[in-house]
């Protein structure tokens, strides 16, 4: 196989000098001809597994970057879902319903894992963050193994009074489920940047579709990311 | 073209398919081929010194016959100096610095060099050994077909240890002395990797030398009754051998520290001391030469002088050695220890035969042999090289049980007096004695430019608190490097540390500007730097991070954390085979 002297750091995370000087010093089995690496894969990777490293092929690293940065919030969004109608007059009976709506689960007992735990959020303080909006979260982050993050938003059909920091009652509540913190923090700050928004607080009033619905959220992301 | 490319298929045999799978079969033979051509060389030499020998051994007794080694001294030294254009010293340093340095990375000139001059100083009488030089032929032999092959410096350091094993091996008619002697002292590390290419050439050089002049022992011997008694005896000559080679090693110090003062033209210093030696040498000519006659008859017992006079042999053969090579002459230090070392078990067995002439001690000549080990494992400070090569160029097996109590004892008493060795010393004062595995090796490898974090954002003198927050929102680092916005010249650093209690106040965002904040009497460091003195920097300091600056523009940072990363990550590839 060839790959470019810089190509091949990069597949190792380390430097071009360090590289080259280990070609150089015959530690690694490698030989170079202007710049251009020449090596056996399986040998390749057979001394970085002895050696401590990790040799990640060049187009893996640049799809997991992608697949990074696509994180977005209308990713997460339509994963979870959007939800109308949602019945209950306190805190615990339009949670209940809401996670009784989310279809990412298979099972009876994952469900009531992430109820125990947004209660137990909720008991703490309220996660009502005024103007009618919730985002019931669990107080650590749930991780279900193959389940990425998602965020399920649920449209009550009666305001619930969910003692919120401004006493108003709540309409919309984004359940916001992530296996880390790092992407709670991440998609959390997406979110807050959206509601932010007092136009977008108008357009959740009325509750759009959710063809609509998506099709706002995807807007706001482009502008979060615009510089 | 053709012809070409024909001609790179045979320099580029790393990449024959048969050794690309492992170039352990690609060292084995290009050792042979090493071990072989260094046999030749050291042959070579040998037959030089005896046709010296011969055609000068019939004016030795002329009055004027003392001027003869110094003006085989000045030959040598004019022959360095001005046609090789090497500075004089006996080789084994010169080797060891190139396989510490340059991975084993040589002139194609070294490889004959030594042997003229060498063969000038010995052949006129200089008090002085061939085994050195042939070394460092060896081992520029080993590089140079190294270099010719294209290998790397791994490989390059085995072929130039495979060159010393086989001039080793040749000279002496010892494989195994050859093989420890090169693991030992000239690479350091006991690697299968290394071993067996070694060996083979070690073989291979032997081999040369029985072809070409008989499978002989260098120093025959009667045989040895040892008793218990005997064994006990030895250890006071490992005391007495100890301080000899303490009083050799620091004798040829002063030489070399005395001719250093002396302001004269390099070869006028050579003659001198040659004339000097020539003149001891006209009334002890025992001490003349490499010496192998009169370690012979001190071997076969048939040395007859008394123990005064052998004392004063151990004292001028000490002061003709450092007067050869301090002064400027070209040779190895080994030959004269193995003489000085059977003097000095001669003296030793005269001593506690005046002590105790009732007691049936062994033979003479098993103390003359047990000196020699003394003094080489003392000198050398390796003492398996010591027990080995006494053991094959005598071919006294029996005698092993007190040879390795006296080398093993030598060598602890000198190391306790002399911490490096005679040939590391210099190496070692200079810092440029790096063993493989050893935290200088890895130090001296990785350079800052190998640990550069290039992630800091760059910010300007004149940017506001305000600006600098939103900046400091995307970046991973504590540490913000200010630079001129035109000249781009490096002004200082921020800390975030030294600045967050300020960050939260608004107050601040449009008041301060980073020119106010910035740390101008940061300490940076260089690319070019070496990493010792910069973590010895880091030390002092307190310090966890350093800038690198180069030109005055900032390059990047610098941190320990980074660079125990590295450091393990170097450690790991460099062990690991």
């Amino acid at each position: 196989m060839r790959l470019q002297l810089k190509e091949m750091a990069a597949a190792l995370n380390i430097t071009p000098n360090t590289v080259e000087r280990w070609i150089r010093q015959g530690r690694i089995p490698v030989r170079i001809k202007e710049n251009t690496c020449i090596f056996s894969l399986p040998s390749l990777r057979k001394w970085a597994d002895a050696n401590n490293l990790t040799y990640t092929p060049p187009g893996a690293a640049v799809l997991m970057a992608l697949k990074e940065k696509a994180e977005n919030l209308h990713i997460a969004m339509a994963r979870g879902g959007v939800y109308y109608d949602i019945e209950g007059e306190s805190v615990a009976e339009v949670i209940r319903a809401g996670v009784n709506c989310i279809t990412c689960f298979d099972t009876q007992g994952q469900r009531q894992a992430l109820y125990d735990s947004l209660l137990a959020r909720e008991e703490l303080m309220s996660t009502g963050i005024g103007k009618g909006v919730a985002i019931p979260h669990p107080r650590t982050p749930l991780d279900y193994g193959e389940i990425p993050a998602f965020i399920s938003t649920c449209f009550l059909k009666n305001p619930v009074d969910y003692q919120a920091v401004d006493r108003l009652p709540v309409f919309v509540l984004f359940l916001l489920v992530c296996p880390s913190s790092k992407s709670h923090l991440h998609l959390l700050a997406r979110l807050s940047f959206c509601l932010r928004d007092e136009e977008f607080i108008q357009f959740l009033n009325q509750p759009p579709a959710s063809a609509a619905f998506f099709k706002k959220i995807e807007e706001l992301d482009q502008r979060f990311d615009a510089p | 073209m053709k012809f070409i490319k024909g001609l790179n298929i045979v320099r580029f045999p790393s990449r024959w398919i048969f050794f690309r799978f492992d170039d352990r079969l690609l060292l084995i033979s290009i050792g042979a081929l090493v071990g072989s051509c260094s046999g030749l060389a050291a042959l070579a030499l040998n037959r030089g010194l005896i046709a010296m020998f011969e055609m000068l051994g019939h004016y030795r007794h002329l009055w004027w016959a003392f001027i003869m080694p110094g003006i085989g001294a000045a030959l040598s030294s004019l022959f360095l100096e001005k046609i090789i254009k090497e500075g004089a010293g006996h080789g084994v340093p010169e080797v060891l610095y190139s396989v510490s340095r340059y991975g084993g990375l040589m002139r194609f000139r070294s490889s004959f060099s030594r042997l003229i001059s060498s063969c000038l100083t010995i052949g006129s009488g200089g008090s002085a050994g061939p085994e050195a030089p042939v070394v460092m032929s060896g081992a520029a032999i080993g590089s140079n077909i190294a270099q010719l092959f294209s290998l790397n410096d791994r490989q390059r350091v085995a072929l130039v240890g495979c060159g010393t094993a086989g001039a080793v091996a040749a000279i002496f008619n010892a494989p195994i002395a050859g093989l420890v002697f090169t693991i030992e002292v000239i690479i350091g590390e006991w690697s299968a990797l290394n071993i067996v290419p070694i060996a083979v050439a070690s073989v291979f050089g032997a081999q040369v030398s029985r072809l070409l002049q008989g499978n002989q022992i260098a120093f025959t011997h009667l045989q040895f009754n040892i008793d218990p008694g005997d064994t006990i005896a030895c250890l006071g000559l490992a005391v007495v051998t100890a301080l000899v080679s303490i009083l050799l090693t620091r004798a040829l110090r002063l030489s070399y520290r005395g001719a250093r003062h002396i302001h004269l033209p390099i070869w006028v210093k050579a003659a001198i001391g040659g004339c000097l030696v020539g003149g001891i040498g006209f009334f002890l000519p025992d001490v003349l030469g490499e010496g192998y006659h009169s370690i012979q008859a001190m071997v076969e017992g048939t040395f007859s002088n008394g123990l005064l006079f052998v004392a004063l042999l151990v004292l001028a053969k000490i002061l003709a050695t450092s007067f050869t090579l301090g002064w400027g002459g070209s040779g190895g230090i080994f030959a004269p220890c193995l003489v000085i070392g059977s003097f000095t078990g001669l003296m030793y067995h005269r001593f506690i035969e005046m002590l105790w002439p009732g007691i049936a001690w062994v033979n003479e000549g098993c103390f003359a042999l047990l000196g020699m080990a003394g003094l080489i494992s003392g000198i050398l400070q390796a003492p398996l090289t010591g027990m080995f090569l006494i053991v094959e160029i005598t071919g006294g097996y029996e005698v092993i049980l007190p040879l390795i109590l006296v080398s093993a004892i030598s060598t602890t008493l000198c190391h306790s007096f002399e911490p490096a060795s005679f040939y590391m010393k210099d190496l070692v004062e200079k810092g440029h004695f790096l063993r493989p595995r050893t935290d200088a090796r890895v130090l001296a490898d990785l350079s800052v430019s190998e640990l550069v974090e290039k992630d800091c954002i760059i910010v300007t003198k004149e940017m506001k608190l305000g600006d600098f927050v939103k900046i400091m929102q995307k970046s991973h680092r504590n540490f913000f490097p200010v630079e001129d916005e035109n000249s781009r010249e490096f002004l200082g650093l921020i800390h975030l540390d030294d600045i967050r209690e300020y960050l939260f106040d608004p107050l601040f965002y449009e008041t301060v500007f980073l020119e106010q904040i910035m740390d101008t009497q940061v300490r940076t460091v260089g690319l070019d730097d070496d990493l010792s003195a910069i973590l010895d920097r880091m030390d002092a300091g307190n310090l966890f991070s350093m800038p690198v600056v180069a030109n005055n523009q900032f390059v990047g940072m610098i941190s320990k954390a980074t660079l125990l990363d590295k450091y393990r990550n170097e450690l790991i590839v460099q062990t690991n085979h």
